[in-house]
């Protein structure tokens, strides 16, 4: 029976509900391959378009000897034209003769908490497989603690089992809203929004990797005093340098250990993670700013952005966490 | 007077929109819950041991759930997993909760299957409605299981297919039953639920809840439960003429 038989039929019954879910998994399937690129078990990609892949960063344990296996079973090799373990996707090439089509995307704008979403995998030739759940939260831009800068935070209700991790999140008519990642949280299955897997999509095919402003300077808030903040009681928190990387941008530009930040670019910044964001958001070259106090007197030091080191992201990885 | 019935009309229009979907699952699952019993096998069938008796794991009755598969007017068919039926005595009980001696028939350890038959028949079970000749199993249809999970009695669990086929390597299994064909299934199965039905959305069997393996409900496709009654109980069939229709 066809799913739009039963809708118009029964638009309640939950055999449309099943065949439009079947009917789903079928339509993004298309995109879905299996990654063979870590020992053992598969992860899962998504044809984003033109024979280009992308799955999860964590993943990707060997940058050569790739296979990925198609929607049609045959297995072929990749190359790994790029990589971001701060957002955790990895970008890979097969030839783009295979004529796979590109993912549907849908907006991760209109996803609200109780929709229903699957994640859709493929670990070998067998065919898709499937974990379904709700959509549980939705939340504005934040950053991950890999340091990856997500539009939005989505996380759903449903399983991500081995082999999930770069599975796309799937609606109920087969769109993409996302790429799941299995090394963000423990309870809910957490999307990478399309939106953003867009932007670092463009970024690694410009360039391979993502180029992040990078200052090589430790933070925290203090309270100012008020001589410190010379009775402008709305400045009554800074930013106390607390340590500078040898050699870094802070330090060849002049910041040092003890001084104050009052702003940066002419902006107020009270948290370290305001500092991020905004180096986050700069090109690496560019002169910043920064209002600094230093022994009780104010001055302006400039800092030219340096371009955060790439490697294996920030700090640990567990093994088993990256699905 | 032409008012008041226009209102109540209009009352009961937009009632049925929202409850028509719940009421035809109702409907549904209740048809599938009369094919569902719960099945005790093995210990003495007398009271739990008194304080201070030791037990013997031996002697502790295994417990789950059962298919009613075939039924006529001199006995039932019922289908469960081998783990669960591990020795007589077997007891069966429906949604009444009375108990009733079943005797085992056959049993397959590997494909994890059990055959019994009961004698007394209870009027309300009824087998499960059998899969519709030619339907294939389709990644993200939803499923409902039905089963005792934890000691609930007829409980339904719902979720979708996960995959259809053997599982992957890296699941802990005996090679004989990791290249076994299973229904595989996400959906959140609880001991207890083992030997019960799963349905698709028209409450038609699709297999029998077995086990539960990284996560995953690992269910005998309904085909190859078939196949096993099919050799156990097939010559019988014939000379009793035993039905699975409702």
């Amino acid at each position: 029976m066809s799913a739009t038989q039963h809708t118009t039929q029964e638009p309640l019954s939950l055999m449309a509900v099943s065949d439009q879910l079947a009917s789903a998994v079928e339509q993004a399937a298309r995109v879905v391959v299996a990654v063979h690129a870590r020992e053992r078990l598969a992860s899962t990609g998504v044809h984003w378009r033109d024979g280009l892949i992308l799955t999860t960063d964590a993943t990707v344990r060997r940058e050569s000897g790739i296979e990925i296996t198609l929607p049609n079973g045959r297995q072929v090799p990749a190359t790994l034209a790029g990589r971001d373990a701060a957002s955790d996707l990895a970008l890979l090439r097969i030839d783009a003769s295979h004529g796979l089509p590109s993912a549907v995307q849908g907006d991760a704008a209109t996803l609200k908490p109780g929709h229903l979403v699957m994640a859709v995998a493929r670990l070998d030739a067998s065919g898709p497989r499937v974990s379904f759940g709700a959509v549980s939260a939705v939340g504005g831009p934040w950053r991950t603690w890999k340091g990856g800068e997500y539009s939005r935070r989505v996380q759903s209700g449903l399983q991500l089992y081995p082999g999930f991790g770069g599975s796309p999140l799937v609606d109920a008519v087969g769109r993409v809203h996302g790429i799941n990642s299995g090394g963000l949280s423990q309870q809910f299955a957490t999307t990478i929004p399309a939106d953003t897997v867009e932007r670092v999509f463009a970024q690694l095919l410009a360039t391979g990797h993502v180029a992040r402003g990078w200052l090589g300077a430790a933070m925290q808030s203090v309270r100012l005093s008020a001589t410190q903040h010379g009775g402008d009681s709305t400045r009554d928190v800074g930013l106390l340098i607390v340590g500078v990387a040898d050699g870094g941008p802070a330090a060849t530009g002049g910041l040092q250990v003890g001084d104050i930040v009052l702003a940066m670019d002419g902006r107020d910044v009270r948290e370290p993670h305001e500092v991020l964001d905004a180096l986050g958001m700069s090109a690496p070259g560019h002169t910043a700013a920064f209002d600094v106090l230093r022994g009780g007197v104010r001055t302006t030091v400039h800092v030219v952005v340096g371009e955060r080191p790439r490697g294996r992201g920030r700090g640990w990885r567990a093994r088993g966490s990256a699905r | 007077m032409a008012r008041t019935r226009q209102c109540a009309m209009s009352a009961t229009m937009s009632a049925p929109r929202p409850s028509a979907f719940t009421s035809s699952t109702d409907r549904m699952i209740a048809r599938v819950m009369e094919g569902v019993v719960h099945v005790e096998a093995g210990g003495d069938g007398g009271a739990p041991g008194a304080r201070g008796v030791r037990i013997d794991p031996r002697r502790m009755p295994h417990s789950g759930a059962g298919v009613v598969w075939a039924r006529d007017t001199r006995g039932a068919l019922i289908v469960s997993n081998a783990h669960v039926v591990t020795r007589e005595p077997v007891r069966v009980s429906g949604q009444d909760g009375v108990a009733h001696a079943a005797t085992l028939v056959a049993r397959d350890a590997v494909r994890d299957v059990a055959l019994l038959w009961c004698e007394t028949v209870p009027e309300p079970w009824r087998p499960v409605p059998p899969p519709t000749r030619g339907t294939t199993l389709r990644a993200g249809q939803v499923v409902m299981a039905v089963g005792h999970p934890m000691g609930v009695r007829h409980a339904v669990t719902t979720g979708v297919i996960h995959a259809v086929g053997p599982l992957t390597s890296d699941i802990a299994l005996p090679a004989p039953q990791r290249a076994l064909n299973w229904a595989q299934l996400d959906l959140a199965l609880a001991p207890g639920n083992s030997g019960g039905p799963v349905v698709d959305a028209h409450g038609h069997l699709i297999g029998i809840s077995t086990m539960i393996a990284r996560g995953l409900g690992l269910a005998i496709p309904v085909a190859e439960v078939d196949q096993f009654v099919f050799a156990a109980a097939g010559p019988a069939r014939l000379a009793y003429g035993w039905t699975r229709d409702a």
